[in-house]
């Protein structure tokens, strides 16, 4: 029981990272592979604030959410210039930059949290402290799966409220035809940067909830790795819909799951897990580029 | 089509856009030149000129599409005046605010309309509209997230406004069906409201009604129509030659762009263009010879065919050197090529007889160059064969119809841009010298070639003589040549040792 | 000056592998990331063969090698997709997907860690006061120059590379003359392989290698076409050489940190500045950016 329920806060925490990430690739037409980036600044700013500064769950998540947002400027920015397979690189060139941040930031002689030792590099930040919500101390397992889940619903509810407005159908316009919506006076430059930023701003509320979830946090959450797997859970899915990074979040939670249950060393079942995932993109580009559920091909 | 203007005279109207010392030049070549024009209010202008003469490049430059060179544009269309000074400076590139581009533009009351439609596919008729128009809360995701009551007010308005719209385009009932799924006709009247309800008073409307069959066109200006007498819009249209002689009465002046630079007269009677007129141009009888006969015959949407059968080749209607049966094809979701006058889908099937010349004269946006490419591999379409010499070649790339004595001569004009004349003519592999043709430019780049001299050398490299025997097929050939030119390209399409059979497309009413 | 060489250097080992991605972005418009596979693949190769072979055969093997895994990445799955007229995102998530698959059968196979293939200590040859150059980097600078320069000249004066040129204008005008398009971009792929198994071996040999560091130097190979000019062979190798003389001063001034955070600030001034790079031209838009 409590190993499913384990599995529901991963589903939980993967679900509101397809989504966003949905936001970005589905909506806007932007591959990008600097999702990760964003989801580990959220899990330091809130994890960070919660250890050093004390502050409760609720203000240090949502820093860690602003902060976010901040920092993708650097990827919308550079969707001003750069397009199509240029852009992923430039999204490749943040995630670099951000993930040897996160793990060149330290330094052994000063505290944790300090200007100087930041992120504690690859030892990772340990003992962050469960979270606290309106006096609910959120600490067993089922406790912590329904906050997750009342989380990841209010993330897709926010979501979806987004793209059924207005603006939901300004970047899809964009998306179809962005010069055309220009020329009829959209300002698609600002609706991507505003798309980017939301995007990383719910990315970062699921890096928060992972932190505090297994109460440690290091530099792989930052990794590329991470941010294929988010590519892939939207890829695999489906994209430009709601239920696409849903069934994509669910086949690649489950996906490691299922491989344990074949006895491979534990060093090899990572590297396994990986190939499986590279394998998925490149048979998926095959037989079915629009994903399992998605209604757009990408361009 | 009789109308009066119902808007005073044009002397007395606002001046809505002025634009002086407009320059333009690609790679060297100088397409407009100190062009100095100015918009009143309630005026409908027909912006004439040759193909390649700038037309679309005027449009993209006038509608923040593309920045000129040099000059001065200056748009009054909107309450306050705003002016655009070139070249801009490099700071000034980096200011968000004030950019020369297409929704800075717009918001100036400047809408356009594009010559391949481009609505947003995906979308319901409705949302096409509906995006034109600005909600000012919705638009933006906080208020859409935290202040859904202002958003849906203004929602329903947009909505209504968007259903008006389309009963008014009698599109009623097909709100939700998806753009992609309407006729061109209807598309391209979606588009010109799209663009009204986007808030524009200059509208630029680029080949309005280029590939509409007679009833698409009647609907069209009859849109048009009412936007001038009802909703007192001005007009920019850019349409061909072929199409101009529907816009009598609507237009009220008259700009002709020749040789760099813009003449502005008063609305002309323009030049009857109907297909008996222009059917055979003088030149026909530069590829005729003295004592030939012309075989015409129409086809579906206003396309002429002529086939100038040679005497001292074409036996008889016997031996089939290209034959095409019952081709459709399709761009996305619409076929273009196949149709009938009524829309219906027949097929498109020609046949092509040794010893043949056969002209396709054909309005823009008919698909010639779309049948070109079909015919030479680069698009598959979706029914039908061809047959080239008597044997199937669909399932041959198309490399290997070029070895079955298939040769294309493309109407795109790039070639190789960053290759010489020398290696072009090297990498041809054509068993004659034609590099004697092109004596003082064998070192120079393609790139910085003008257009008539990448033309000659396109032409030559495609029908240099060969030994095997061939057809050629010509797409827009003499685009940018003069009549000198031409001729001496005929000469040498004529004394091609075997060619079998030539296929030339060219726009109606053609003249070089 | 020491730094100024050393840049020249590193310089001329990405400019290998920026004139690799070139050779197959240009002739086939696909965003080949797993070069950064090939480019990790290539020196297991060579540290596989070179025990029973000797290090020259094993040279030999891992170039040859690196050529026909590329021109398989062409025939089995970018050639296969361009064919069903795929989008570039396709293309390049494909070509994504086979970076991770190679680089997990590396670390599957070979293991994490990383490796040399130099086994001896490297010899030095010192100019004047305080300028050194090592034994290594005279094999990077020797067999960059001897690479480049000799693709050079096969492009200028070579029939197959004139063809390659044309491809790269233009496919559409290059098939209409009765060329094989497919054949040719097999070619552009297994030169592409070559030269990023060039540069692998000797960057290999220089500093050593792990399964991860192929999509690294890929991507500043990358930066370095972009600052050099998207649409050239030239400005790729200008702008690698560029970025590795920055790269180099940074080091020699400040610290190997600060390296990464320069090649972003540089790509982005260029971005910012001129997006059309060094020795590119500005071009007809049919849409702006």
């Amino acid at each position: 029981m409590n190993y499913l329920l384990h599995l529901l806060v991963y589903f939980d925490i993967y679900a509101i990272l397809a989504l966003s990430l949905n936001l970005v690739v589905g909506y806007c037409g932007l591959l990008t592979l600097a999702h990760a980036s964003f989801y580990a600044i959220g899990g330091y700013a809130c994890a960070l604030l919660m250890l050093t500064a004390n502050w409760g769950f609720l203000p240090a998540m949502l820093t860690g959410a602003f902060l976010s947002a901040v920092a993708s400027l650097t990827i919308s920015l550079s969707a001003w210039r750069l397009r199509g397979d240029f852009f992923v690189l430039a999204s490749l060139a943040v995630q670099t930059l951000i993930y040897s941040a996160i793990y060149n930031w330290s330094s052994s002689k000063y505290p944790i949290g300090s200007w100087e030792n930041l992120t504690n590099g690859s030892f990772g930040l340990t003992g962050i402290p469960s979270p606290k919500l309106f006096g609910w101390e959120i600490n067993g397992t089922f406790d912590y799966a329904v906050f997750a889940t009342g989380v990841a619903g209010l993330c897709g509810f926010i979501l979806w409220r987004l793209k059924s407005s207005p603006w939901g159908r300004l970047l899809l316009a964009m998306r179809d035809d962005e010069l055309a919506a220009r020329g009829l006076g959209k300002n698609t430059r600002l609706a991507k940067i505003q798309a980017i930023a939301i995007a990383s701003a719910i990315a970062a509320v699921a890096g928060a909830l992972y932190a505090t979830h297994v109460r440690y946090l290091n530099p792989d959450s930052a990794s590329l790795d991470e941010s294929i797997l988010m590519l892939n859970m939207v890829i695999v899915g489906g994209l430009g819909n709601f239920r696409g990074p849903l069934v994509g979040a669910a086949i690649l939670v489950g996906l490691p799951e299922i491989l344990r249950f074949f006895d491979f060393p534990d060093a090899q079942a990572a590297n396994l897990r990986l190939l499986i995932y590279g394998l998925l993109l490149v048979l998926l580009m095959h037989f079915r580029p629009q994903g399992i559920a998605g209604n757009y091909r990408l361009e | 089509m009789p109308t009066i203007s119902v808007f005073p005279k044009s002397e007395e109207a606002p001046i809505l856009l002025h634009a002086q010392g407009l320059c333009k030049a690609f790679g060297g070549q100088v397409v407009l030149d100190k062009i100095e024009l100015e918009l009143r209010q309630g005026e409908v202008i027909l912006l004439r000129g040759e193909n390649g003469s700038g037309k679309t490049t005027l449009l993209n430059i006038l509608t923040g599409n593309l920045k000129p060179d040099s000059g001065e544009i200056n748009y009054f269309s909107n309450g306050s005046p705003r002016s655009y000074c070139f070249p801009q400076r490099w700071w000034q590139e980096l200011n968000p605010f004030d950019h020369f581009t297409p929704e800075f533009v717009a918001r100036e009351g400047i809408g356009r309309t594009w010559q391949d439609v481009r609505l947003f596919g995906s979308q319901s008729l409705r949302d096409n509209l509906a995006i034109a128009m600005s909600n000012r809360f919705g638009d933006n995701p906080f208020f859409a997230l935290f202040s859904p009551h202002h958003v849906i007010e203004r929602e329903v308005e947009i909505n209504q406004a968007a259903n008006t719209m389309l009963t008014h385009l009698g599109l009623a009932g097909r709100e939700d069906s998806s753009a992609d799924k309407i006729s061109l006709g209807q598309s391209k009247r979606v588009a010109i409201a799209r663009a009204v309800l986007s808030g524009a008073k200059i509208l630029f409307l680029d080949e309005p009604l280029s590939g509409l069959d007679r009833q698409g066109i009647n609907d069209v200006l009859t849109l048009l129509q009412s936007l001038v007498n009802e909703q007192h819009l001005t007009l920019v249209i850019v349409e061909h030659l072929f199409n101009q002689s529907h816009l009598q009465g609507l237009i009220t002046t008259d700009w002709l762009l020749d040789n760099r630079d813009i003449t502005v007269s008063t609305a002309q009677t323009p030049i009857h263009v109907s297909s008996t007129d222009t059917a055979r141009p003088a030149w026909f009888s530069l590829l005729a010879g003295k004592n030939t006969d012309f075989i015409e015959e129409s086809l579906p949407h206003g396309a002429l065919l002529t086939r100038i059968r040679q005497p001292d080749f074409f036996n008889s209607p016997s031996n089939p050197v290209l034959e095409i049966k019952d081709l459709v094809i399709n761009r996305g979701q619409r076929d273009i090529i196949g149709l009938d006058d009524q829309g219906d889908i027949r097929g498109f099937s020609l046949t092509l007889y040794e010893g043949e010349i056969v002209i396709l004269q054909a309005p823009n946006g008919w698909g010639k160059s779309t049948l070109i490419g079909a015919i030479s591999g680069l698009i598959t379409p979706r029914l039908g064969d061809i047959c080239l010499f008597g044997q199937s070649i669909n399932d041959n790339p198309v490399w290997e119809r070029i070895h079955k004595g298939l040769k294309v001569l493309t109407s795109n004009e790039k070639l190789f841009p960053n290759l010489s004349v020398k290696e072009i003519i090297e990498i041809t592999n054509n068993q004659t010298d034609i590099s004697i043709f092109f004596p003082n430019i064998a070192n120079r780049k393609c790139s910085s070639l003008s257009g008539g001299e990448k033309q000659r050398l396109a032409f030559l490299c495609q029908i240099a003589p060969s030994l095997s025997s061939t057809l050629n097929v010509l797409d827009e050939p003499f685009h940018g040549l003069d009549y000198n030119a031409v001729a001496e390209v005929i000469t040498h399409l004529l004394s091609g040792l075997k060619t079998k059979a030539v296929f030339i497309t060219i726009p109606f009413g053609y003249k070089p | 000056m020491q730094a100024l060489i050393n840049g020249l250097i590193s310089g001329s080992s990405i400019a290998l592998l920026a004139l690799a991605f070139q050779i197959v972005y240009l002739p086939t418009r696909v965003f080949f990331i797993a070069l950064g596979g090939l480019y990790s693949i290539v020196p297991c190769i060579a540290i596989a063969v070179k025990d029973t072979g000797g290090m020259s055969f094993a040279v030999i093997v891992a170039i040859v090698g690196g050529a026909m895994l590329s021109a398989f990445c062409e025939w089995a799955n970018h050639g296969r997709l361009a064919r069903c007229n795929a989008s570039d995102g396709v293309q390049l998530i494909s070509s994504l997907g086979i970076y991770i698959v190679i680089v997990q059968m590396i670390a599957m196979v070979w293991g994490n860690n990383t490796k040399t293939l130099r086994m001896e200590l490297d010899s030095v040859t010192t100019f004047g006061d305080n300028i050194v150059v090592t034994g290594a980097q005279w094999v990077t600078l020797l067999s960059a120059i001897v690479s480049i320069g000799g693709f050079a000249l096969f492009l200028r004066y070579s029939k197959l590379g004139l063809r390659l040129r044309a491809l790269a204008d233009n496919p559409i005008q290059f098939t209409l003359f009765g060329y094989n398009i497919n054949s040719h971009r097999l070619l552009a792929f297994a030169l592409g392989g070559m030269f990023a198994a060039i540069s692998a071996l000797v960057t290999a040999y220089d500093n050593g290698f792990e399964p991860y560091a192929g999509l690294h130097a890929v991507l500043l190979a990358v930066v370095a076409v972009i600052v050099g000019g998207q649409g050239s062979f030239c400005g790729a190798v200008l702008g690698a050489l560029l970025l590795g003389l920055i790269r180099a001063e940074v080091t020699w001034y400040s610290s190997a940190r600060w390296q990464d955070m320069t090649t972003f600030a540089l790509l982005a001034l260029f971005l910012l500045l001129r997006p059309q790079g060094l020795l590119g031209k500005k071009t007809r838009l049919e849409s702006v950016s």
